[in-house]
């Protein structure tokens, strides 16, 4: 009898084993996928329910850099159903491993970690310069009680109540770098807001040292310490800030949110202990679309630390709110200091260009580590902030941020089209709240901030067929329907120079030749079309190219599905290819 | 084997397509979920196949899709795949631990703050070194910046293998800043070596004709420094070393005697008090990348303490050291001679490159003259093999009189504080200058990773190959 060494056993066993992890997956996959919906479509996913108050977390931010640069690229190289998605998907089998909270619209319902704002509903000037900003800011007019300082680590500061009871942390910009920190951060504050974002109410205040009283029980963390402070450990941060010629400091004001810390959120998993918590953060597509937002403001330090989760509610009967903290390493800026060229290029610890610079040599030079680089116009309140360099594809936070890394062209174009959101009006409005008293440095800023998004959009609308906003409504025996080309309305390409072919069928079958629209909108003559062939169904589908300069570009297309019920139309779906 | 073989292709191909097959059969799943006491049913329209998703939007019934919330549930199959990934995330568990609590607790920091001074001016760090005289070696050093409060800096270290293997070194210096007109420097060293290897023949000796033998060595150096201008330094050293070489093997490896190839008497293998005087002079033209002065772009790695000062990436300039000295034994043996040096070391960056590619060359030669019939101990020799030169071959592999180096490197940045390098050196040792000839170069190449702090030099590790050898190393000192 012939015998075979154990090795062959071992294919035998893992052969089976495949063969019965197929069989369940064929058996709980089985079934007719449908991209659209004869209910209403959903708007808000109900992950408010009151649960119980979960344990409160803490950053470990040395564990969480390491593990995300090393052992996690490992691990995805060992999940082998990524892989295969991974390969199935090089090879046009199947599609790519899309984020999962998203409509039948491809859009993200709000929720407690999203609210729906400034794309779908533009906001004013006013209400985009107000952001999260409920009250009036802290009350600078009466005596400041400071309750805690910190004279170290990157952003010396302190925590004080003012005469209204409302509690802030107070962040200083550091005098070589006057109005860096603070601009940036209450910039970016309000552009997260207006994304979609929870944040703090962060903002922009001055006052007089004088007007600051040390609380009995305050204390001051020094050399990793706790111990009570003295108007000399306070003098000790004050002597770090730039004051005023009027006496008076300039200070990053966040106030406290309303609820329960309880840490950081993760970018990565779920949280065990929410039970409202059901898709893992790194397949959320508002946490994903930060990518692109965070591209564009350069917010390199957005990692779980810069994160926080917040019970709100009373004693038990709760839910998790999930916000974005600390926008005061962005645009110019990392914490109160000057940016390094590199920040937003490479990973801090990048083996793909240590590996690139090894293997040729030294004879690559990286674009941002050549002198040119920093051959820029130069404003201490700015910082390293610039558009030449940027590259909306190849942008990363200073470590490897799971969700981040998991983008699709589709995560892509939602962020891509809240970035475009923001008009040359708009974001000079936004620059305008940094306080900036340099009119070269702030146009300085409002110009890369410009040239940035619009890299943005050239970038992401190059991936995905940039068609949204679709509206269908019934006229007579006319079906219009009528969308937004982003890329037009960004201003990024010629509305004269762009047209659009489409087809017209159910969701089986094409009823229609390819017919041409030279605006974004089509009427589809009911009466003319061969309606009989839908046999009944009630929703039809069309699907659309965009040509520019009657080329497909990009060469994707969207399919829309719309319904037609009681003389009444309506969008019930949007499928794009990505 | 080749049935083996053939079935190991053939659970991979299935593999793959298993798997893609898994990851095409999207489609719709309806199940029964209970949450919050709320029952309602979901279907999955999302093309991951590997998590049961919910998308109330295509739920039949009369709920509004705004009451049911999203899940994404983890399936079976999803689950299985990601069995290895989980086993190592499972193994790498206590790694986490580990430092979550040092994060927590500050062990470093305490460890640091125990170490070292409040200004971090002094205290101590532990050392070791790999691939030297000694495959292993570890210790401590203990440094102080600030001696006297004066400005004096003085420096400890010790390498330990075993009880018969260890060395200690000690240096005093004032000032320690380098642009000082007068300087001083007092160093001394121990070492106790049980296993050393002496390799005969010189230049053109066999791998396998070396004899063992135990060595203890006593030095003390003084060194006075006279800067004659910012980069020209004229010095003059005076030293004592005592050396013991004993439990010498009569014969060599190949089972010769000792004594077909040299007198032990006349070679060194025995007590020896040598005193040496001399004087040298420096000229220093280096530039360095030590510094980025541009803060206004740049962030600087900061470093908790200094290591060394020894400039790094150097990209341009020369140094030249010259020198000659004098040495007698203080004993009975019959140790006289005379010793030159010049060492010639030059920097290039690549044209068409930024200055931190760069090219270092150097050329250093060494003579030893006995005088009055007298002759050289073997440890006073010129020696080839080493982490600093003709790395490829093994420690001390050739000595005789004199010595020739070429060291020709490129150096290049892959990270901030981290640089690659390509080497090659070339040597030879003679007698006299006669016999060097193209011919009797030895050579080695090598490639090696140097890190480094914004200004400081922290340690090397290298690979080194040659026709006898392949030699890894990790230093904590430049080669140059």
């Amino acid at each position: 009898m012939r015998q075979y060494p154990m090795h062959s056993h071992l294919f035998s066993y893992t052969f089976k084993l495949l063969l019965v992890i197929s069989c369940i997956s064929i058996i709980s996959a089985c079934g007719s996928s449908r991209p659209y919906t004869q209910q209403p479509v959903k708007t808000f996913d109900p992950d408010n329910k009151n649960i119980p108050r979960p344990a409160e977390t803490e950053e470990h931010f040395q564990w969480e850099t390491l593990y995300l640069s090393t052992f996690y690229q490992l691990e995805k190289t060992l999940d082998l159903g990524s892989i295969f998605q991974a390969v199935g998907h090089a090879m046009g089998i199947n599609g790519m491993d899309e984020a999962d909270n998203v409509n039948v619209l491809d859009e993200v319902p709000n929720s407690s970690w999203y609210t729906r704002r400034h794309y779908f509903k533009p906001m004013s000037l006013n209400e985009l310069k107000r952001g999260p900003i409920s009250g009036a800011g802290p009350d600078t007019t009466q005596p400041i009680t400071v309750i805690r300082g910190k004279s170290e680590g990157v952003t010396p500061g302190f925590t004080v109540q003012d005469a209204r009871g409302n509690t802030y942390i107070i962040k200083l910009d550091r005098k070589e770098s006057p109005e860096l920190m603070s601009s940036s951060e209450v910039i970016v504050t309000n552009i997260y807001h207006a994304a979609g974002y929870s944040v703090p109410e962060n903002s922009i205040s001055y006052f007089d040292p004088d007007q600051l009283v040390i609380a009995e029980d305050a204390t001051v963390t020094k050399g990793g310490d706790e111990k009570p402070m003295t108007k000399a450990d306070l003098q000790e941060i004050l002597d770090k800030a730039q004051i005023r010629e009027d006496g008076k400091v300039r200070v990053l004001a966040s106030k406290y949110v309303n609820g329960r810390p309880l840490g950081p959120w993760n970018f990565k998993g779920t949280r065990k202990d929410d039970p409202n918590d059901r898709i893992p953060h790194e397949d959320r597509r508002e946490v994903r679309g930060l990518r692109v937002l965070g591209s564009w403001v350069n917010d390199t330090d957005r990692r779980h630390g810069n994160t926080m989760a917040v019970y709100v509610g009373k004693g038990d009967k709760g839910y998790i709110e999930h916000y974005l903290l600390d926008m005061g390493s962005t645009l110019g800026t990392v914490g109160v200091s000057l940016r390094h060229t590199k920040r937003g290029q490479e990973y801090r610890y990048d083996p793909r260009y240590m590996g690139v610079l090894y293997g040729t040599l030294g004879l690559y030079v990286k674009p941002w580590a050549r002198p040119e680089a920093k051959d820029r116009p130069f404003y201490p309140s700015v910082g390293y902030f610039e558009s030449k360099l940027f590259s909306p594809a190849n942008w990363v936070t200073s470590y490897p941020n799971p969700a981040f890394e998991k983008v699709t062209p589709r995560d892509g174009l939602w962020g891509a089209k809240m970035v475009m959101a923001f008009s040359d009006e708009e974001i000079r409005a936004l620059v305008e709240l940094g306080k900036i008293t340099n009119p070269e440095a702030k146009e300085y800023l409002v110009q890369t901030l410009i040239e940035r998004r619009d890299k943005i959009g050239n970038y992401w609308f190059s991936k995905v067929n940039p068609l949204d906003k679709f509206k269908a409504m019934l006229a007579g025996n006319n079906l219009i329907v009528s969308f937004a080309d982003l890329g037009v309305e960004g201003g990024l390409f010629e509305a004269a120079n762009t047209s659009y072919r489409y087809k017209l069928g159910d969701p089986d079958q094409w009823i229609s030749k390819e017919l041409l629209s030279r605006k974004s909108s089509i009427a589809i003559d009911l009466a003319s079309t061969d309606l009989e062939k839908l046999e009944g169904e009630e929703v039809i589908r069309i699907q659309l190219h965009t040509l520019r300069n009657g080329k497909p570009y990009p060469d994707k297309k969207t399919d829309v599905y719309i319904e037609m019920k009681d003389d009444r139309a309506r969008v019930v779906g949007i499928k794009r290819e990505g | 084997m080749e049935f083996l073989s053939f079935n190991h292709h053939r659970v991979l191909r299935l593999l793959l397509w298993l798997g893609i097959a898994m990851v095409t059969q999207a489609g719709a799943v309806v199940h029964a979920s209970h949450i919050h006491e709320e029952t309602f049913i979901t279907t999955t329209t999302n093309t991951n196949p590997f998590f049961k998703v919910a998308d109330p939007d295509t739920i039949p019934g009369k709920a509004h899709p705004d009451s049911i919330p999203y899940r994404a549930d983890r399936t079976l199959a999803r689950t299985l795949l990601k069995a290895p990934a989980a086993v190592v995330h499972l193994a790498i568990q206590p790694l986490k631990w580990g430092i979550n609590w040092n994060e927590e607790k500050q062990v470093i920091s305490r460890i640091s703050d125990f170490l070292l001074n409040e200004e971090k001016t002094a205290g101590f760090y532990p050392s070791f070194s790999i691939g030297g005289r000694t495959a292993f070696a570890a210790g401590f050093t203990y440094f102080n910046r600030d001696l006297f409060n004066g400005g004096h800096s003085f420096d400890f270290n010790t390498f330990y293998t075993n009880t018969q293997n260890y060395r200690l070194d000690i240096n005093y210096k004032v000032p320690p800043a380098p642009r000082r007109r007068y300087q001083i420097d007092i160093s001394g060293n121990l070492r106790k070596n049980n296993d050393q290897d002496i390799f005969l023949g010189g230049n053109s000796g066999p791998e396998d004709l070396e004899v063992d033998y135990q060595i203890e060595s006593y030095n003390l150096k003084t060194e006075v420094g006279y800067l004659i201008r910012p980069n020209l330094l004229a010095k003059v050293t005076n030293g004592v070393i005592h050396t013991r070489v004993h439990n010498v093997a009569e014969q060599t490896e190949t089972g010769e005697p000792l004594s077909n190839f040299v007198d032990p008497e006349t070679y060194g293998f025995c007590t020896t008090n040598l005193l040496s005087s001399g004087l040298g002079v420096t000229l220093d033209h280096r530039k360095g990348l030590s510094e980025n002065d541009n803060t206004n772009l740049i962030s600087r790695v900061t470093t908790s303490y200094d290591f060394k000062q020894t400039k790094v990436r150097v990209y341009s300039g020369a140094l030249y050291d010259a020198g000659i000295s004098y040495s007698r034994s203080l004993n009975n043996t019959d140790f006289e001679y005379l010793t030159y040096y010049g060492d010639w070391q030059q920097f290039f960056s690549v044209p068409g490159l930024p200055l931190d590619r760069r090219l270092a060359f150097r050329a250093r030669l060494q003579k030893r003259y006995p005088l009055g019939g007298a002759s050289v101990p073997f440890y006073e020799q010129s020696i080839l093999g080493d982490a600093d030169n003709l790395r490829g071959y093994e420690q001390d592999r050739f000595r005789d009189l004199g010595s020739l180096l070429f060291t020709l490197e490129y150096r290049y940045p892959i990270w901030d504080t981290w640089d690659a390098v390509l080497f090659t050196d070339q040597g030879q040792v003679f007698s006299n200058y006669d016999q060097i000839t193209f011919n009797r170069f030895h050579g080695s190449v090598g490639t090696g990773l140097r890190f480094m702090t914004a200004s400081d030099f922290l340690f090397r590790v290298e690979i080194a190959f040659s026709k006898e050898e392949i030699r890894s190393l990790l230093k904590f000192t430049m080669n140059f």
